[in-house]
């Protein structure tokens, strides 16, 4: 009898073992990882307008102003021109800001017509836009999720131009890289 | 000692109808010997990588195909300095086999921020073969895994991980 059962409990082991690795075989799972970052937007806005100043002119010339602070600065003429207040003469500046380190293109039309207005309805001066130095590339980069842009002009004036004030609106636009 | 004895066949019988069920199964056992079995593994490490992404005051979508572009919809841009990939993986199991391959359903797969808790669900997982694919005269197949990522209005910014499974099976 001993022997018996002995016998039966070997079958049975032997049923075990390839029962175990048929269960192992016919799926396989594996796991990957996903990833991404959240960054805070970017914003732009006006801190300083582009403002040529008051100019005085008998023939053509050019009046310009550098991109290199939103501060106060004297324009440079050419031509027979002469600017009468420099008091209000400076580059547009624009605050960015944004996430960390990151790099920005900067988008902006380099045209931009001076519509008259008061005594000088219907007439217009050209002026030529000209952006930061320091955005080589029409990149900015950002330092501690801030930075600055500073936006200057060369404003084309023709001989006899008609006296009053010209205003014009440009636009600057700012995407993260 | 007549109790012991009692015991014993009982033990005995209980063994007998045990060994004829899985005397039946054996065979089974035999067959699925003589096909390899199905391996996948997420080739590389290399994980669904959704890229950098800049929130808004607006809900949005980033998707990472399973080839292409990665596109984004609504009050979100993704930067294009930034990589992105979906996640690549490789099966090896019997040649010219059929298989299947099982991808997480909607709202089981969350990405959760580093040192943060809050949370952004990745849905409508895709694979570039199918789900009911077929693996190569050598035996081999290989697939990449896109997903859709929803990002929420004002999502709090940072580092975002998370992990899904992929399992395949023979058909």
């Amino acid at each position: 009898m001993k022997k018996l059962i002995f016998s039966v409990l070997a079958i049975a082991a032997l049923v075990v073992t390839p029962m175990s690795s048929f269960a192992a075989d016919p799926t396989a799972l594996a796991t990957a990882n996903g990833s991404a970052s959240i960054i805070s937007p970017i914003n732009i806005s006006k801190t300083a307008d582009l403002d040529f100043g008051i100019i005085s002119g008998i023939a053509a010339g050019t009046v310009t102003i550098a991109a290199t602070s939103g501060a106060q600065l004297n324009p440079v003429i050419t031509g027979d021109l002469s600017v009468i207040s420099t008091s209000t003469s400076k580059a547009a500046a624009f605050s960015v800001t944004g996430s960390g380190n990151a790099t920005y293109a900067i988008v902006m039309n380099p045209s931009l017509t001076l519509t008259g207005t008061g005594t000088a309805v219907g007439k217009t001066m050209t002026s030529t836009l000209v952006l930061d130095a320091a955005k080589t590339g029409a990149v900015g980069t950002l330092a501690g999720g801030a930075d600055n842009i500073y936006v200057g002009g060369v404003l084309t004036v023709a001989a006899a131009q008609t006296a009053g004030p010209y205003a014009g609106t440009f636009n600057v636009t700012i995407n993260y890289n | 000692m007549p109790i012991t004895l009692l015991l014993s066949i009982a033990i005995f019988s209980a063994s007998c109808v045990c060994a004829q069920v899985n005397s039946t199964l054996t065979s089974i056992g035999i067959d699925a010997k003589v096909i390899a079995p199905i391996t996948l593994q997420n080739t590389g490490n290399t994980p669904l990588n959704f890229g950098t992404v800049s929130r808004s005051s607006a809900a949005g979508t980033v998707t990472v195909p399973t080839s292409g572009n990665r596109t984004s919809t609504g009050g979100v841009g993704v930067l294009s300095s930034s990589s992105y990939s979906p996640a690549p993986f490789t099966v090896t199991g019997e040649n010219s086999a059929n298989f299947n391959i099982a991808l997480p359903i909607n709202g089981t797969v969350l990405l959760t921020r580093t040192s943060g808790s809050e949370t952004m669900p990745v849905n409508t997982f895709l694979s570039s073969i199918g789900t009911s694919p077929t693996l190569s005269s050598t035996g081999l197949a290989t697939f990449v895994v896109g997903a859709t990522l929803l990002i929420g209005a004002n999502q709090i910014a940072g580092d975002y991980k998370g992990s899904f499974a992929v399992t395949v099976a023979y058909q």
